[in-house]
């Protein structure tokens, strides 16, 4: 590492290996920081570990992860334990953090809809917050890309306002309770898509087809579906001009005396020692939030605010899906079915896009709704379940396979008032000072959510539920979806947005974001990490050629 | 057609292409596994960690009412469901103080009404309590500390259940192998959409 490297990437996620492959083959000489440690498929992932070969059965010791549900037993040695690398927030705010090669794609959702043209221009065409500085047109050659790198199965269904994009192979045929909820839906107007997922139908790119075992949220120990430790570092490391640091948790961004970008700062993760390195330029991909901290711990006599911050706007319009929570239904025509494997590819092999275009809602902006149906492997208590003895066993028995869950996640409006900023009060093991969180639901948000239990609760009586499990209209807590976006938005103002439509600092040109930090908008379209990956290969690519120019 | 193939074997045709080890790590956990089973034989019956030894009878009696052996399948007890929350327990405190608390509320209550603690009274006194505090709608500012501790309980001691080994054999779980097509029977869909007894249509 003693070179001067062309370019420094901090995070080896969506938005980071995506801009060091692009960067890397352009021939820039990239060097690749990643917080966490090289992660071994077979060895990390708990893909096919039964609950009772695990202590608390999967469920790990109670309250030990603050509710924050993507960490198990199962997956737990993944993540940052959030009681040992502790954040405030006001109100609780979920922050899911993954240090490690391949950061959150090792665990992801999977699902890959394209947004629309109205998603991004929100403002003209939808009548709230800010339009995007560039359109689907602009983004839709990278789509096209992102695709070809990632390998999505799905079908081409022509739907509006969500594109279709380029499939690898044929979508995941439904399970028999999604066939019976795209039959009974569509009679109500609701539409049932096939689902559009990083997960291979097909062999492709050196990776093998899925083989249904269903637990994708585990991590995947086969790659069949995407992650960027699977599908593009190892690509990476066969090229003499890439360098990948594992264990080097960045501190600030350092900067020359004319207040350009100069390289980084970064503590190594194991023995705490302090390092500096040095690039011509500074791509940060270490996930919203991170990034957001980076740059506002990075203060020097040029950025008095933190490095780009002249706007005050690094941390602000942070959002994330506006999450519902859980409507079960117990459908009496799933009841007592032959038993049937109906793992599948993880999660649902449907999706319930975005319907509301056509009607006056009394709110902004519209949601999806997610689909849990089949022999699952054990039964939730959460199901409303009552009584004791032999008849709650026959009844778990003869509902086992025959619930549908539905769970609506929209689109959460920018509001400078949603925000983190750097804790004055609290440092975190390297002694870099940690963030803390402030939002507030909104008007739109509730009336949404009013919208999303009506609809949910009207689609399951479509399918014929005979009861409905009693639940209480409520909101998850943000960043819940795991979806964090906006704070350091992209805009043509250096007033009014952080970045401009290349993901570049308006206020240093040598400096770069390429996560979801650059997002206007968090439309209620399935999937955004194909969109990361794609305005991140558009930054990389700009970057290249400002690099190649010598503009940089 | 689906085609099953054991698990091992997927493993071991990933890691021909892919990776190197993965044998060794199955064979491994393998290894790893029957010796726990081994020691945990040698070690003799479970000694509650949490429990005293009334209040761990009162459990055992408790899942096992909840989740009782049938003719299907073994119940709670078989499933270690006691055990289970036990080790809950002991690492949570608000968790082991609500036990506490319910398991003294039933036998207070056992005892107004019938002069017995919980676990020596007679078996239908045992379950007249119960057809009391396991539904909602009974509920009344005498009764619900104990519907209320009944709903934490049931909501474990089926967690514990289908979460074992016995409990995912009773739902006739089919999953958790490898295959290399996704295919739902026609039949089993046809049953649902059109000939389902419980559909009504």
């Amino acid at each position: 590492m003693q070179d001067r490297y062309d370019v420094i990437v901090v995070g080896t996620g969506a938005g980071g290996a995506t801009a060091a492959y692009v960067l890397t083959l352009a021939g820039a000489r990239v060097l690749n920081l990643e917080a966490g440690r090289m992660l071994d498929p077979v060895k990390d992932f708990h893909t096919h570990t039964w609950p009772w070969e695990l202590k608390f059965r999967g469920f790990g010791p109670p309250g030990e992860y603050d509710g924050l549900w993507k960490i198990n037993e199962y997956t737990a040695h993944l993540y940052t334990n959030p009681r040992k690398d502790r954040y405030r927030s006001d109100p609780a705010f979920h922050w899911t953090r993954l240090r490690a090669v391949g950061g959150r794609t090792n665990t992801w959702g999977r699902a890959c809809f394209r947004h629309g043209p109205l998603d991004f221009k929100t403002k003209s065409l939808q009548g709230f917050g800010e339009d995007w500085p560039i359109g689907y047109e602009d983004i839709a050659p990278y789509y096209d890309k992102v695709e070809r790198l990632v390998g999505i199965v799905g079908a081409k269904d022509n739907y509006f306002n969500m594109p279709d994009g380029i499939y690898c192979g044929p979508p995941h045929k439904p399970r028999c309770g999604e066939v019976l909820l795209m039959e009974r839906a569509r009679k109500i107007g609701v539409p049932v898509l096939l689902e559009r997922t990083a997960v291979l139908s097909v062999p492709y790119d050196g990776r093998p087809a899925c083989h249904y075992c269903g637990a994708c949220g585990h991590g995947c120990d086969v790659r069949a579906r995407f992650s960027t430790l699977d599908a593009v570092i190892p690509k990476l490391r066969k090229r003499p001009n890439y360098t990948l640091r594992t264990n080097a948790t960045v501190y600030q961004v350092l900067t020359d005396e004319n207040g350009r970008a100069a390289g980084v700062s970064f503590f190594d993760s194991l023995t705490k020692e302090y390092y500096e390195v040095r690039s011509r330029a500074v791509v940060l991909a270490a996930s919203t939030v991170e990034s957001g901290r980076i740059m506002l711990n990075s203060r020097s006599r040029h950025h008095p605010n933190g490095i780009g911050n002249s706007s005050g706007l690094v941390g602000r319009y942070l959002m994330d899906s506006v999450k519902s929570g859980a409507v079960v239904g117990v459908l009496p025509l799933l009841k007592n079915r032959v038993r049937e494997d109906e793992d599948g590819a993880g999660g649902a092999h449907v999706t319930i896009p975005r319907f509301n275009y056509n009607r006056k809602d009394n709110y902004y902006g519209g949601y999806f709704i997610l689909c849990g149906t089949g022999f699952g492997r054990g039964v939730s208590s959460a199901g409303g379940i009552t009584g004791w003895g032999a008849a709650l066993k026959r009844q778990i028995r003869q509902e086992y396979g025959a619930t549908l869950s539905l769970r609506a996640y929209g689109e959460r409006l920018p509001d400078y008032h949603n925000y983190f900023e750097i804790d004055p009060d609290n440092k975190d093991a390297y002694g870099i000072p940690q963030v803390r969180f402030h939002w507030r639901e909104s008007d739109n948000d509730r009336k949404m959510m009013e919208d999303m239990y009506g609809w949910m609760e009207e689609i399951l009586r479509a399918c014929g539920a005979e009861r409905v499990v009693p639940y209480k209209k409520y909101l998850e807590p943000m960043g819940d979806a795991t979806h964090e976006a906006g704070t350091a938005r992209m805009g043509t103002d250096p007033k009014t947005s952080v970045l401009n439509p290349f993901c570049q600092s308006h206020d240093v040109k040598n400096l770069f974001v390429t996560d979801a930090s650059c997002f206007v908008s968090l439309p209620g379209t399935h999937g955004i990490t194909t969109l990361i990956m794609a305005l991140a290969w558009r930054a990389a690519e700009y970057l290249a050629e400002q690099l190649r120019k010598g503009e940089i | 057609m689906s085609e099953n193939v054991s698990r091992r074997q997927l493993l071991y045709e990933a890691a021909a292409a892919t990776l190197s080890g993965t044998l060794g790590v199955q064979a491994a956990q393998h290894v790893h596994r029957a010796v726990t089973q081994q020691r945990r034989a040698a070690r003799g019956p479970y000694k509650p960690r949490y429990f005293n030894p009334h209040e761990w009878r009162t459990l055992a009696r408790l899942t096992d009412l909840i989740i009782p052996a049938d003719e299907h399948s073994p119940g709670a007890l078989a499933a270690g469901a006691p055990e289970f929350i036990d080790l809950l327990c002991r690492h949570n405190v608000e968790l082991a103080a609500m036990y506490t608390g319910g398991l003294a509320w039933l036998d207070r209550e056992m005892e107004r009404r019938y002069g017995k603690n919980f676990v020596d009274a007679a078996p239908e006194q045992q379950t007249a309590l119960l057809d009391l505090i396991a539904y909602r709608k009974n509920d009344s500012p005498e009764l619900a500390p104990g519907i209320r501790f009944f709903d934490w309980l049931r909501k474990m001691t089926v967690d514990a259940y289908y979460t074992s080994k016995v409990g995912i054999a009773d739902l006739g779980y089919q999953g958790n192998v490898g295959m290399t097509e996704f295919n739902v029977p026609e039949e089993a869909i046809q049953y649902a959409l059109r000939r389902s007894p419980f559909g009504g249509e």
